[in-house]
């Protein structure tokens, strides 16, 4: 087995442990009595230490030690599970994750602060222990599983009960040699011989008997801290002919359950199960499934027989069970997911997208040929292509639940450092998209989330006096909606003071004193570079991270993000992104020479611009679509490109984020299929224009930005039926792109 | 093993010696059940039994049991050390019935001064 790969795995399956556990944790805070959570909590810390173990990750042993024996004794209702506790238990947390970290070769910042972090954790810690210091004392010494065991033998001793050991001897015990009274003496020497039934029941009359024969039994009760398998032991001689069976006391049963919860799942069987736990000794499990074999219409289950058999009580069986089906879940879980290094999907991915441009030259090829067999396989290949393109890219689809789980955690620390008192609620969160733009989304809802609890939601005594509940809420949520997904970040808090954010950003001179601007834009001035509304530069904000980063980042992504405030109720923003980065369903169009695609999903309709909004449109830049009003652009003229207008031009009606806008182009090639090829560093700044592909025939065809060209269309439309003053905005240039 | 055997007025007084273990237990199973079967009250003087393991034991009880049967008496006497060890790790003495004493070995041996 290759160690780093293995270590791979532990790192990435403790960081998944860490955030089930920071569930678990928020879960006890709102409940501190849900028994399922501690558990989860101490099974997630104890697998963390258990494996480390493994790869001799000396120091998350110990510090997961200390806080696996807190965890032992909230488990056992020793200690309270408190707001104290938890929010110890979730800096712990983080703890061991920076621990992780170091572990997978991390530099932690501040080496000096980790362990600073780690004394102060392990003193407030120690708090908890009964003994107070001592436990420290004890933590700083290398842990040792015997401990562990210690320890939980302490929450019930064995005492208050006696094995019972049943022996019925083999008629032939004697004549080999062997004496039924050097068992019992032996016995003795494991512990306290409570009492001792002889059985002369077999004893035939005596004239059948044979004196050489063996007709003893014994019923005896053993008080014994000795394990089952040694008392098995004793009997190792006889075991042959010798019915045995060995009932564990009733204050082992709870230490059997407990060992049971407690084993590794790594066994499947019911069998190994108890044997693993020391409640069914191997022999007595061999001689189960003997009698299992030999009932043979297999029926007869190895936990009943054992139980019939008087092996082990019957609740031991049924605790080995429900960990049967623990790990039968665990594994049919596992077995779902296979873990693929994120590399070889970026190939994957590249391939077929490889494979997509080379099937639409096949096509091409075809089409030039007058052979109708042809034309049928090409149909049928690009059917096969769409589809191997669709599932790859589901491949790297993820739900984004998970990624707004984690909000739990920020909502909950920040809204205790600021002391208001915040709910997060979480919708929409089986919404799927891909992984790159998920692990981009990241900081930018971070800083959304962040600046909704500290500006958005008022302080408690604000919001009293507005008639709200004091506690706020701040709301997460997700929807595709054509092509794109739509997150939300919306808050129920005061909404934007628009008359503050218009006087920043005249003194900041964004915008001049004469302008006039709709409630829309002012509240869109946020994401303007350079500014801050912020009065106070709390701990949270004024990190030199404005909404203008925030802009940027989803930019990047080929997203847009906006905002909706209404004053005293609330402000939501919404972040739209496209699905994917690497290969969209196009709308091929072409305007003179030059071939251009349209993401399909924004595409609406298709008409042909009739004469009388042609002549229209000389004078105006919008038409009327069925009663409504419906602003396009003539691609030839933004583009610049030569050539007269076709003499049958047609309009592609595009939608983006609720606006609508018509694209007035030559010819309607159809539907392709188009690998996102990234414009060069040289067009970056290039708007309109989003990407580039590469079409069958080789030609390279752009790929239209349609979110900026609607919303350059929309903004000139209103500019001129408004006849607002010509001032360029910044972030709204009206003139032609290219 | 030694087997010492006095009869009279049917009441018969067996005393036993030496080692009662497998190798004697056909023997001694054999002379037991004859003496019970022979006579209607039983006394067997155990103060000699240096050794006995489960098989002797096994023939003890048998006797007892045969003698119960029958509707007679049989009595152990002076169970000597290695017998009383045996029956108290069998915790059989009250299958027997017999009144144990532990006595020091001399008195054991003098008790029942029936040797022949």
């Amino acid at each position: 087995m290759n160690l780093d790969a293995a270590l791979q795995t532990y790192i990435v399956e403790s960081r998944e442990l860490l955030l089930s556990m920071e569930d678990s944790l928020l879960l006890l805070e709102r409940e501190p009595d849900n028994a399922d959570a501690i558990n989860a909590t101490f099974r997630a810390i104890h697998t963390i230490k258990g494996s480390a173990g493994l790869f001799g990750l000396d120091d998350i042993v110990r510090f997961t030690h200390v806080v696996e024996s807190l965890l032992d004794r909230a488990r056992d209702r020793e200690i309270a599970v408190d707001d104290r506790l938890t929010a110890l238990l979730l800096e712990c947390g983080d703890h061991i994750g920076h621990l992780v970290g170091t572990a997978a070769g991390e530099q932690p910042a501040d080496p000096a602060a980790l362990e600073a972090r780690q004394a102060a954790l392990l003193e407030r810690l120690g708090q908890f222990s009964p003994a107070g210091v001592p436990e420290l004392a004890q933590s700083a010494a290398p842990p040792l599983e015997r401990e562990a065991e210690l320890s939980r033998d302490g929450g019930g001793p064995v005492g208050n009960g006696s094995w019972h050991i049943s022996l019925r001897f083999g008629r032939d015990v004697l004549r080999n040699g062997m004496d039924p009274a050097s068992f019992l003496r032996y016995l003795a020497t494991l512990g306290d011989v409570v009492s001792t039934t002889t059985l002369c029941d077999a004893l035939p009359p005596a004239a059948e008997m044979d004196p050489e024969s063996c007709y003893l039994g014994f019923e005896i009760e053993l008080k014994s801290e000795a394990s089952k398998e040694t008392i098995e032991g004793a009997f190792e001689f006889v075991r042959e002919d010798c019915l045995i069976r060995i009932l564990p006391p009733n204050s082992k049963i709870e230490e059997f359950l407990q060992l049971i919860a407690d084993l590794p799942e790594s066994n499947e069987r019911l069998g190994e199960i108890l044997v693993a736990s020391g409640a069914v000794t191997q022999a007595e499990l061999q001689h189960a499934l003997r009698t299992q074999q030999a009932s043979g219409d297999g029926k007869a289950r190895v936990g009943e027989i054992l139980v019939d058999e008087h092996v082990v009580q019957e609740t031991v069986v049924q605790a080995a069970l429900d960990k049967q089906k623990q790990i039968k879940d665990k594994r049919a879980a596992e077995s779902r997911f296979v873990r693929v290094d994120a590399a070889k999907l970026e190939e994957l991915i590249n391939q077929v997208g490889e494979m997509v441009i080379a099937g639409a030259s096949a096509t091409l090829l075809a089409r030039r040929t007058a052979d109708g067999a042809l034309h049928e396989a090409m149909s049928l290949m690009g059917r096969l292509v769409e589809e191997i393109r669709d599932s790859a890219l589901s491949l790297r689809m993820v739900e984004i639940g998970e990624t707004f789980h984690r909000f739990q955690r920020v909502v909950r620390d920040v809204s205790r450092e600021l002391g208001k008192e915040i709910a997060l609620e979480i919708s929409g969160g089986e919404t799927e998209l891909d992984k790159t733009v998920v692990e981009k989304i990241t900081d930018p809802l971070t800083h959304l989330v962040r600046n909704s609890i500290d500006h958005g939601i008022e302080p408690a005594a604000v919001r009293a006096a507005r008639g709200k509940p004091a506690g706020g809420t701040i709301r997460l949520n997700a929807y595709h909606e054509s092509g794109s997904i739509v997150i939300e970040v919306a808050d129920d808090g005061g909404g934007l003071d628009r008359d503050r954010i218009l006087r920043k950003a005249i003194e900041k001179g964004i915008v001049a004193p004469t302008q006039a601007l709709a409630d829309q834009e002012i509240c869109n001035l946020v994401f303007e570079p350079g500014f801050s509304t912020a009065d106070q530069v709390t701990n949270l904000s004024g990190r030199g991270v404005g909404m203008d980063v925030v802009r940027r980042n989803i930019e990047a992504l080929r997203g847009s993000i906006d905002l909706d405030s209404r004053p005293g109720e609330g402000t939501t923003f919404r972040i739209r992104l496209p699905l994917t980065l690497a290969i969209i369903d196009g709308f091929l169009i072409e305007v003179g020479d030059a071939s251009l695609v349209v993401p399909l999903d924004m595409v609406v309709e298709c008409l042909e611009l009739a004469e009388t909004d042609k002549r229209a449109a000389a004078t105006r830049h919008y038409l009327n679509l069925r009663g409504d009003v419906l602003p396009f652009i003539r691609l030839r003229e933004l583009l610049v490109l030569e050539g007269e207008p076709a003499r049958r031009e047609n309009v592609v009606v595009v939608q983006f984020g609720g606006q609508k806008a018509g694209l007035v182009v030559d010819q309607l090639l159809g539907e392709f299929q188009t690998v996102i090829k990234p414009l060069g560093q040289v067009f970056r700044h290039l708007r309109g224009i989003s990407g580039s592909t590469i079409l069958g025939s080789g030609e390279v065809a752009l790929i239209l930005d349609v979110p900026a060209l609607v919303q350059q269309a929309a903004s000139r439309e209103s500019e001129q039926t408004a006849s607002v003053t010509q001032s360029v905005r910044p972030g709204m240039a009206t003139t032609a792109i290219l | 093993m030694e087997i010492g055997m006095h009869n009279s007025n049917g009441r018969c007084a067996m005393a036993l010696g030496g080692e009662l273990t497998i190798y004697a237990a056909a023997e001694l199973k054999e002379r037991l059940v004859g003496a019970v079967d022979d006579s209607g009250e039983m006394e067997i003087d155990l103060s000699n039994v240096s050794d006995i393991d489960s098989a002797g034991l096994q023939v003890l009880v048998l006797a007892k049991r045969h003698a119960l049967a029958a509707g007679k008496t049989l009595q152990m006497v002076g169970h000597s050390r290695p017998v009383m060890e045996l029956l108290e790790l069998y915790d059989l003495a009250a299958l027997f019935g017999d009144p144990l004493v532990i006595p020091a070995q001399e008195a054991g041996r003098d008790t029942c001064g029936s040797k022949p």
